[in-house]
């Protein structure tokens, strides 16, 4: 972990947007505030603070002019890891990965001074540290993150159950094998969340490399399926898996969501790297 | 048909074990997956196939057939053309080539082993004659039985000589009986042929020539094989200097390289670097101190001072024959004597010959009239008189003509190379112009067949003589296999069955 955290370093978490929401911190908000960058001048209106008056300007100019400067808002940073049965699958296991993909992002945030939710998602949602500061939380954040099992189905819904969600980015690390997925990234962007989606996939699922007489069985539900493992049948498994990976990309573009593919045989931080170059 | 190697089919054994894996494959393997829906599409959309189970088992046969192929082709079977006459020949091929090593084994060695093959074919009562083919091919045993051909083989030697076709040719036809020729190459005599070994890759040094003038050595280099080499040679002298060279040869063409003599060298040794099927022509040992050596027997003060302005050899001059006077390459003879009395394998150039047919009255302009010897010449205005004329002479060319009669000819009598001349030096101005040392070192030279050094040791030079020999190739179409390999057919059947096996495979759904 320590060398994970090391090679990550120097990565930073800052939003692309303006943030809308949120007190006082070191982002860009959307409005004008105490900062330090100055913004532009105005001309003075009735109501306006006789504090802002430009007294310089109106020395030059006659004229009285605001001096206007940016507001400047906290980050929320929110990170959603799917645990669902789906997720405990290949080798490396998907869910190791994913955990160390999360507690790297949630050590950025941290290290940043940055506000971290961290949740859980199968069927239900679980919210494991709420609104988060400070480095010394991730030791303790550590530990549950490790406690996370991996048990039941994916439904993405649950992700409605966030009551308040503060301007920021969220991110989303799974496998996308679950239901509703479209309707919640709509709802995330809707409540003015940067959403980064982390796909998780083992390269056994997309190139399978098995036996010839198979008999699946679903982690998740359990469902059992035999088949003929032909080169024919592997040709048509790929092509469908491409096609899934193809959905999932668009999904995320056509919302302006920033969408990674991570196989589980590329390293974690070359993952985050990717997640957070040009953030 | 005849398996050579029958131990081979006890792999049969190991059959079993492609139903085995077959069916172990077979056996289902219960496999997590983190999403049933997708094979669920995937199964949707090959649904329909039902060529599975066909498919299954054409390809388990396809793999035992293909076992099956491996076992055969690694029994070596072998197909012996029947022989139900009562006397046959075998004729081995003992020239230097059969030494070409090939898997560990030189092609003579892999031809004993056929002819023992064929052998064993053969009824006890046939009567076996065994023929050496080399430079003089020769018998080696007549009317024998198999088992006693079978003790002689294994004392026979491969020879360092070349194999000269034109004599073997004429060797077996004198033998009655059907012929079979054990070779390595693509030659055609006799009724049948037991070919051994595959291409032969090999390169080697097939002249080497002294130009005493520019104290260099030129290396001639063969390539035998069908790609193009990069040969490097060597040059060690005789107190260990060394220099290396490098030539690009192309197949079935020859190059010179040519190395500066060390000074004081008295020994060289010209050697082949590269690796090849051949090691004997790999390696020529000259003696630059041992020159060639010329006798000239009478007194003849023209031709001496001539002799000894060649640099290349060492002359000497008696004025009576003496038999004591042995292991000269050349004799000259300018006296009345019977020259059938010189050693038979040296050659001879005779100034008294008997058969003259007149003489030459007038001056007569004199003309080099073969190109061999006219090299440098000038010959305008050399005039001789009073000199006899030879009558023409079977199997000789002429060199020098007067008033259209020859005056002196060459050519080989018994594979010796002869010389005769009948111009009197005290009667021509030849004598006094730069063109008689000309005329006399080319005269030498091919007396020396070109060759200006002494060899100390060196296998033949030419791998095979003869090969202009009009008959081969009328015989190339009545000459047939003798013993006929299943081996390499068998080999490309199991590349075909490999290919359709992975097309079964692929397409099974």
């Amino acid at each position: 972990m320590e060398i994970f955290l090391r090679e990550i370093e120097n990565l930073k978490i800052s939003p692309r947007k303006k943030l809308l929401k949120g007190g006082k911190g070191n982002y860009k908000g959307k409005g004008f505030g105490n900062s330090l960058d100055f913004h532009g001048h105005r001309e003075y209106s009735l109501g306006d603070d006789i504090r802002k008056i430009d007294w310089k300007s109106y020395a030059r100019t006659e004229k009285l002019y605001i001096k206007e400067f940016t507001e400047e808002r906290q980050m929320h940073v929110n990170v959603i890891l799917d645990n669902s049965g789906s997720m405990n699958f290949g080798n490396p296991n998907k869910l190791e990965i994913a955990k160390m993909i999360s507690l790297g992002i949630s050590y950025l945030t941290l290290n940043q001074m940055d506000h971290l939710s961290f949740y859980t998602i199968n069927n239900k949602l679980i919210n494991i540290q709420r609104n988060i500061r400070g480095k010394e939380y991730f030791y303790r954040l550590i530990e549950e993150v490790s406690n996370i099992k991996f048990e039941d189905t994916t439904d993405f819904s649950g992700i409605f159950n966030i009551d308040t969600f503060m301007s920021g980015i969220t991110f989303i690390i799974s496998d996308f094998f679950g239901k509703e997925i479209e309707k919640n990234l709509d709802f995330l962007c809707s409540q003015g969340q940067e959403v980064i989606a982390i796909h998780v996939l083992s390269p056994l699922e997309i190139e399978p490399e098995y036996e010839e007489e198979l008999k699946l069985i679903d982690i998740e539900t359990k469902s059992i399926r035999r088949i003929q493992f032909t080169p024919k049948i592997k040709e048509v498994y790929m092509k469908k898996m491409k096609s899934f990976i193809e959905e999932c990309k668009n999904t995320c573009n056509n919302r302006n969501i920033k969408y990674i593919l991570a196989s589980t045989d590329t390293s974690p931080s070359r993952i985050m790297s990717k997640a957070l170059g040009g953030v | 048909m005849k398996l050579l190697n029958p131990l081979g089919l006890f792999l049969a054994l190991l059959l079993p074990i492609i139903i085995l894996l077959h069916f172990k494959k077979k056996q289902i393997i219960e496999q997590k997956i983190s999403n049933i829906a997708l094979w669920d599409e995937v199964l949707k959309e090959v649904e329909g196939v039902k060529s599975r189970k066909i498919n299954k088992y054409f390809l388990l046969m396809i793999q035992i057939l293909i076992g099956i192929l491996i076992v055969v082709a690694l029994s070596k079977p072998i197909w012996i053309k029947g022989f139900s006459g009562e006397e046959i020949t075998l004729a081995i091929d003992c020239s230097i080539m059969m030494k070409a090593e090939e898997n560990g084994k030189t092609h003579f060695q892999v031809a004993k082993g056929k002819i023992n093959d064929y052998m064993n074919h053969l009824d006890d009562a046939t009567r076996i004659n065994l023929v050496l083919l080399k430079k003089k091919s020769e018998i080696y045993l007549k009317d024998s039985k198999k088992q006693d051909i079978k003790k002689a083989l294994k004392g026979i030697k491969c020879s360092n000589e070349e194999l000269n076709i034109e004599y073997a040719s004429k060797f077996l036809s004198t033998i009655s009986g059907k012929k079979i020729l054990i070779t390595d190459k693509e030659i055609f005599l006799g009724d049948q042929i037991i070919k051994v070994g595959k291409a032969f890759e090999n390169i080697g040094i097939t002249n080497l020539n002294y130009d005493y003038y520019n104290n260099t050595i030129l290396c001639r280099v063969k390539n035998y094989g069908k790609r193009k080499e990069n040969v490097v040679v060597s040059m060690i002298n005789d107190q260990g200097k060394k220099d290396l060279q490098s030539i690009t040869v192309d197949s079935n063409k020859e190059k010179d390289i040519s190395f500066e003599v060390f000074k004081d060298s008295k020994l060289l040794t010209l050697k082949i670097e590269n690796k090849d099927m051949l090691r004997e022509d790999n390696e020529f040992i000259v003696s630059l101190k041992n020159k060639k050596k010329v006798l000239l027997i009478g007194k003849n003060i023209f031709l001496e001072k001539a002799l000894l302005s060649i640099p290349h050899i060492k002359a000497e001059f008696i004025n009576e024959w003496d038999e004591s006077k042995t292991g000269y390459d050349v004799y000259i003879v300018d006296q009345e004597m019977d020259i059938e009395k010189l050693p038979k394998d040296r050659s001879i150039w005779s100034l008294h010959p008997k058969f003259t047919d007149g003489e030459i009255q007038e001056i007569a302009q004199l003309n080099v009239v073969n190109d061999r010897f006219s090299k440098s010449l000038h010959m305008k205005g050399i005039y001789t008189k009073e000199t006899q004329f030879l009558k023409e002479k079977k199997g000789y060319e002429p060199i020098l003509q007067a008033d259209e009669k020859t005056l002196m000819l060459y050519g080989m009598e018994n594979e010796q190379k002869r010389i005769y001349s009948t111009i009197d030096f005290r009667k021509t101005n030849l004598v006094m112009t730069p063109n008689f040392p000309i005329l006399i070192n080319h005269t030498i030279d091919w007396l020396l067949d070109g060759n200006k050094i002494s060899y100390v040791d060196h296998p033949a030079v030419k791998l095979v003589t003869g090969e202009n020999y009009k008959n081969t190739e009328s015989k190339k179409l009545k000459t047939k296999t003798a013993i006929f390999s299943f081996t390499e057919i068998i080999a490309v059947l199991i590349l075909i069955f490999m290919v359709i096996e992975w097309e079964v495979y692929k397409r099974a759904s």
